[in-house]
């Protein structure tokens, strides 16, 4: 088989693919992995990632990487616990959706007015939204298992309630409104999305905010699903995020966002996480696998750019 | 203002530029701001006590002061801080008998280097951006920390081990030496020595380098090198003052890093740098800090004071630019005001 | 320049334009009428002003004094956008798509068509856009991301982009640099069928042939100045080109040497696909010989496949009797072959480091002590110094930041650089652009010096009076290929301009 076509396969079914072999391992390896409860654990652990994995995918398709997301889900989580005697449990949580949005719109007017690297300004505000959160919570968790009816998002029907709904959102703006042609643009070409009159900044206020509040919802969702107002989640939390999107064939160059590919993948590192979980493999070693997985996902990046530019 | 006659003289005035060299000031005003509040602050224990807290951020801010200059991020130092320290940790009773403790010191370094080439052989010859190629080996580097240490925490109570770091000289810390050795050498590498040059050439142009004929990822692979050796000195010393490893220490130790080098001045465009001023800017976190327990600030709400700081210094080219605009403009009025 | 037919016709006036850059005076005055119906040509050498003044119609460019008007109405862009809106589009020669997006998506980007006024009606941007490309006479695929397409097929949809955006007032810079002769006649038809139509087309380039195909009226621009212009059928081809390059006739002082006869580079059937194509060529040492050529012609590109900057596709260089692998600068830069980039902003200097690490950055190895790598003071200040006396560079100390130097100076900087690493052979690009006189004439003396010690120059330029003054022979290049090798006397202005212009091809 000649090498264009493989990789032409490859860009359609490679990850499905992976996933299939992954799946098919697993379950003939491992008979704890055969249960109705597997398919459940992977909806309730995916949860979180995939749908922050939809705003990733909408914000690296328009160029712009944020390294802040793991520190600013602890940072709603914490704002839910301390806002829930107040404002009630769905009350709590809006006002820490608010705040999600707020700070991610703080990132984009540090990108856009001090012209700062995407990357760089949330690696800066990634230590702003950590202490934020220990300050508020005095560095404690915040115990909500008190409050009635508090895990209500860990139940299943409302995790897939509320993917299906990111995604369908998402691919919404992707394929179906101009703003997600717009995003396209700038993040192929901002001098060419400027030359036609997209007004860049607005862009890019706007997947920065994006991206935010979908880790804001992640946080509702682990929020409820730990019955706690953690100020220490969220660890390595955007290192997921970014891998599940570039090993879901978006561009790290930005142009191309592949939604399909980001909600896979998720499944795969869900799945793989899973395997590593029944097989006792320890937190900071499954981190490195995902640290592998995304070195992966680069260079299969730099391939097809390399391919791209032989063409 | 009148040009020195010597080179000499040049080089000196050139050197105290107080625009070049304003970390300085602003360490002053910190110093005596604090000092003021609390009169303890300024005795010569505590300054002391500071210096030699400065020490491990900033001899690995001098490798990171190198990258930067060269126009990249090494994310992944956190971990490899804590991977270096738990390898020295374990190695350290087998190598010492052997190699002594220069020799011990020397192979942590060499280790360093190693990772170092691996982090620039991901960025030079796949070609993936450093900062998210280091994302992603930071991940690994921490996993690899994990391992070797079994995930148990290290200690090492041996004499010699703990003289590294804990003893001093007239009452100078030995760290703080060692920092203000590795700042002059990292200062003549930078300055006076070609890969220093070649660094400097790729951060201001790499299309310039190498039509100059300079190997931009030879270089590569040696400013990623000469990161790994700083962070596992950094390493070493830091096991040596907490008499072991801790697989997970270090986490957001990159970030404080990269507030020190951009404290300093440099720009994070590349390009430009200073290492001194970087030693500077270690110092100025470190006597944040300090200050910090002086004052009894909640320590949450330290992180949130660095992370606006990081902010504030990450927008100083912007506001740099905004003050030459405005000078400009100034001058401009002054101009036609005359006319 | 008279007003020949009534002002409602007059799309676009441009009156007085005056832009100037750190250095250089790019418009001086300049006056540029377009009128509806009608395809009107540009032409000049590089440096001209062409592509500024473009760029100031497009709204890329602020002019420093002068007034725009669009159908009578003055306007200001302060935006390419806002001129887009005022019904001018401009075609760059690099292109400005996004690449990847489709030629449907780029087509309508900033105006996409809405179903309910909210969703992206992406059926009716296709329809419209397969019925634009037909209409055209274009085959393209309009859901295939542009940069999958070939250079043509990217202009075409430039092209269409103006169109659908119903601008009045298209401009095209240099369209046919990239397209084949079937390509160049679609053009034709479309430009035709748009005068048709009523709008005005701006016809950047130098071929005159299709400039004698398509145009009514031209205008020829020289050192940033309108020299002429007026009905194309009041100019004959000779009569464009001494407009072209006419000036005061100086009495130039021209090489009156012998090189050597040494041929220290020969180039052999050199090709790079699509750029360049079965050149060849001997240097001798002692010579300069020149390369003149207008954009597009590939002698930029041949400059740096001779010296490895990018690889070629077919035939071979020998540098001093061996043969030169394509192994790139390095290998070059160790036989003793030097090389300049036109681009001494982004190629050339390091611009926030200092003069004499300017100079010395391509020499280290030799002055650094062997064991340490240590590089004494005195050591690169004695180099610095050698060169400040012999070129006159003119800096306030060896630590300044080169960025501050004059052009002039920064270039001398960088030939010290390029020469101290003992070349025996050297490719200089555009080195006298952006630089005052004085520096200029004292870089010609260089010039002279090198030639004299046998150093053999390969000189890209497009200041004919230099290479005139300054070159033993003269290459031309147009369209890809060599049209001139000129001797000394039958070097002049017209005559090389007559060869990059295609009018002439072939060795004098």
């Amino acid at each position: 088989m000649n090498e264009a076509r493989f990789w032409r396969w490859w860009d359609r079914y490679g990850l499905l693919a992976i996933l299939g072999v992954t799946v098919v391992a697993l379950a003939a390896g491992q008979p704890r992995f055969r249960s109705w409860y597997t398919a459940l654990n992977l909806l309730s652990t995916s949860a979180p990632v995939a749908i922050a994995g939809a705003g990733m995918t909408l914000a690296i398709t328009c160029g712009v990487f944020d390294l802040s997301i793991g520190a600013l889900l602890a940072l709603v989580s914490v704002t839910i616990g301390v806002l829930v005697p107040h404002l009630g449990l769905t009350g709590a949580m809006v006002a820490g959706l608010a705040m999600g949005g707020a700070a991610g719109l703080v990132n984009g007017l540090i990108v856009t007015r001090l012209k700062i690297q995407a990357f760089i300004a949330t690696l800066g505000t990634m230590l702003l939204w950590r202490g934020l959160a220990l300050w508020i919570s005095g560095g404690k968790d915040a115990n909500l298992v008190h409050v009635p009816a508090v895990k209500v998002l860990a139940h299943w029907g409302w995790l897939a309630l509320l993917v299906a709904g990111t995604y369908g959102l998402s691919a919404l703006i992707y394929y179906r409104l101009p703003l997600g042609l717009r995003l396209r643009a700038v993040g192929s070409s901002a001098t060419s999305a400027w030359a036609s009159g997209v007004n860049v900044n607005a862009m890019t206020l706007f997947v920065f905010a994006y991206v935010a509040l979908t880790a804001s919802v992640a946080a509702a969702i682990t929020t409820s699903q730990l019955a706690i107002g953690g100020c220490n989640l969220g660890v390595s939390f955007e290192l997921e995020a970014i891998t599940v999107v570039l090993l879901g064939g978006t561009a790290l160059r930005g142009g191309l966002g592949n939604l399909g590919g980001t909600l896979l993948a998720t499944a795969l590192l869900g799945v793989m996480r899973i395997g590593l979980d029944l097989a006792n493999v320890k937190d900071e070693y499954q981190r490195l696998a995902i640290g592998l997985l995304l070195l992966t996902a680069l260079a299969l990046d730099g391939v097809r750019r390399a391919r791209k530019e032989a063409a | 203002m009148n040009e020195p006659r010597t080179a000499f003289g040049r080089r000196v005035s050139a050197a105290l530029d107080w625009r070049e060299r304003s970390v300085f000031a602003a360490l002053a005003l910190l110093f005596l701001a604090v000092s003021a509040a609390n009169p303890r602050f300024a005795a010569l224990s505590n300054v002391l006590s500071i210096l030699g807290d400065s020490a491990y951020i900033g001899i690995a801010a001098i490798g990171m002061t190198l990258c930067i200059i060269f126009g990249a991020f090494d994310l992944s130092i956190g971990a490899l801080l804590a991977l270096l320290s738990v390898a020295s940790v374990t190695w350290a009773p087998h190598l010492q008998p052997v190699v002594g403790t220069a020799g011990f010191v020397i192979i942590v370094a060499l280790a360093g280097a190693g990772c170092g080439l691996l982090n620039g052989a991901l960025v030079a010859g796949l070609r993936i951006p450093a900062f998210i190629a280091t994302l992603g080996m930071m991940y690994v580097y921490r996993g690899a920390a994990f391992m070797l240490s079994g995930g148990q925490d290290q200690r090492l109570d041996s004499a010699w081990f703990l003289s590294l770091a804990n003893g001093d000289l007239a009452g100078v810390p030995v760290v703080f030496l060692v920092f203000v050795g590795l700042t002059v050498l990292g200062t003549l590498l930078l300055n006076r020595h070609p890969l220093g040059r070649r660094i400097q050439a790729v951060g201001n142009s790499p299309k310039a380098a190498r039509a100059a004929g300079i190997s931009v990822s030879r270089t590569t692979l040696a400013v990623f090198a000469l990161v790994g050796v700083f962070t596992a000195i950094a390493g070493v010393l830091q096991a040596s003052l907490l008499r072991g490893a801790q697989p997970g220490r270090g986490v957001e130790f990159e970030l404080y890093v990269i507030a020190t080098v951009v404290l300093g001045g440099t720009s994070l465009d590349g390009g430009k740098g200073s290492v001194i001023n970087t030693a500077a800017a270690a110092v100025l976190l470190a006597t944040l800090q300090c200050s910090f327990s002086f004052l009894a600030v909640n320590p949450y709400v330290q992180k949130i004071i660095v992370g606006g700081v990081l902010v504030a210094a990450f927008s100083m080219n912007y506001l740099r630019g905004q003050v030459e605009d405005w000078r400009k403009r100034r001058q401009q009025q002054r101009k036609e005001a005359s006319v | 320049m008279t007003r020949t037919t009534t002002d409602e016709s007059l799309l676009v006036a441009a009156h007085g334009i005056r832009k100037s850059f750190p250095g250089v005076l790019a418009l001086d005055g300049v006056d540029f009428a377009v009128r509806a119906g009608r395809v009107h040509a540009v032409v000049g050498e590089n440096g001209a002003g062409k592509s500024t003044l473009m760029k100031v119609l497009g709204g890329v460019y602020q002019p420093d004094a002068g007034t725009v008007r669009v159908s009578g109405k003055p306007a200001q862009f302060r935006s390419p956008h806002e001129a887009i809106l005022a019904g001018i589009s401009v075609i760059y020669q690099e292109l400005d798509l996004a690449p990847h997006l489709t030629a449907a998506e780029n087509i309508h980007l900033g105006r996409e068509p809405r179903r309910y006024g909210v969703w992206t009606d992406r059926a009716s941007m296709a329809r419209a856009t397969a019925a634009l490309f037909e209409d055209m006479g274009m085959r393209i695929p309009v859901d295939v991301p542009v940069e999958q397409l070939a250079l043509a097929d990217r202009q075409m949809v430039e092209i269409a982009k103006a169109i659908s955006r119903q601008s009045q007032v298209i401009v095209m810079d240099e369209p046919t640099s990239s397209l084949t002769e079937h390509e160049v006649a679609v053009l034709y038809r479309i430009i035709r069928r748009l005068r048709e139509q009523g709008r005005a087309i701006v016809y950047i380039s130098h071929r005159l042939k299709e400039i004698f195909d398509l145009a009514d009226e031209i205008t020829v621009m020289r050192d940033g100045r309108v020299v002429g212009g007026g009905p194309l059928c009041d100019f004959d081809r000779k009569a464009i080109v001494r407009l072209m390059v006419g000036r005061d006739v100086q009495e130039n002082t021209r090489r009156t040497d012998q090189a050597g006869t040494e041929v220290v580079l020969r180039v052999q059937g050199l090709g790079l696909p699509g750029v360049f194509a079965d050149v060849s060529f001997d240097l001798h040492a002692g010579e300069t010989l020149g390369v003149c050529g207008l954009a597009g012609c590939g002698r930029e590109e041949l400059a740096r496949a001779v010296f490895g900057l990018c690889s070629y596709g077919c035939g071979s260089v020998d540098l001093l009797g061996q043969p030169l692998p394509a192994d790139g600068p390095q290998a070059a830069i160790r036989r003793k072959l030097g090389f300049l980039s036109e681009d001494r902003r982004s190629e050339g200097i390091f611009a926030q480091m200092s003069v004499r690490a300017n100079a010395t950055i391509m020499i280290l190895r030799r002055l650094a002590w062997r064991l340490v790598g240590w590089l004494p003071a005195a050591a690169e200040q004695a180099e610095l110094t050698r060169h400040t006396a012999s070129m006159q560079i003119r800096y306030a100390g060896p630590n300044q930041d080169v960025r501050l130097l004059s052009g002039g100076n920064q270039q001398k900087v960088l030939l010290a650089r390029v020469l101290a690493t003992g070349c025996r052979v050297l490719i200089l690009c555009e080195p006298t652009r952006g630089v005052d006189i004085g520096a200029k004439a004292e870089i010609y003396a260089l010039l002279r010096e090198l030639n004299r010690q046998g150093v053999a120059v390969l000189l890209i330029s497009s200041d004919l009076p230099e290479v005139l003054e300054v070159c033993h022979r003269t290459l031309v290049m147009y369209q890809g290929r060599l049209t001139g090798n000129l001797s000394r006397d039958a070097m002049s202005e017209e005559g090389i301009m007559q060869c990059a212009t295609g009018l002439m091809g072939g060795a004098a």
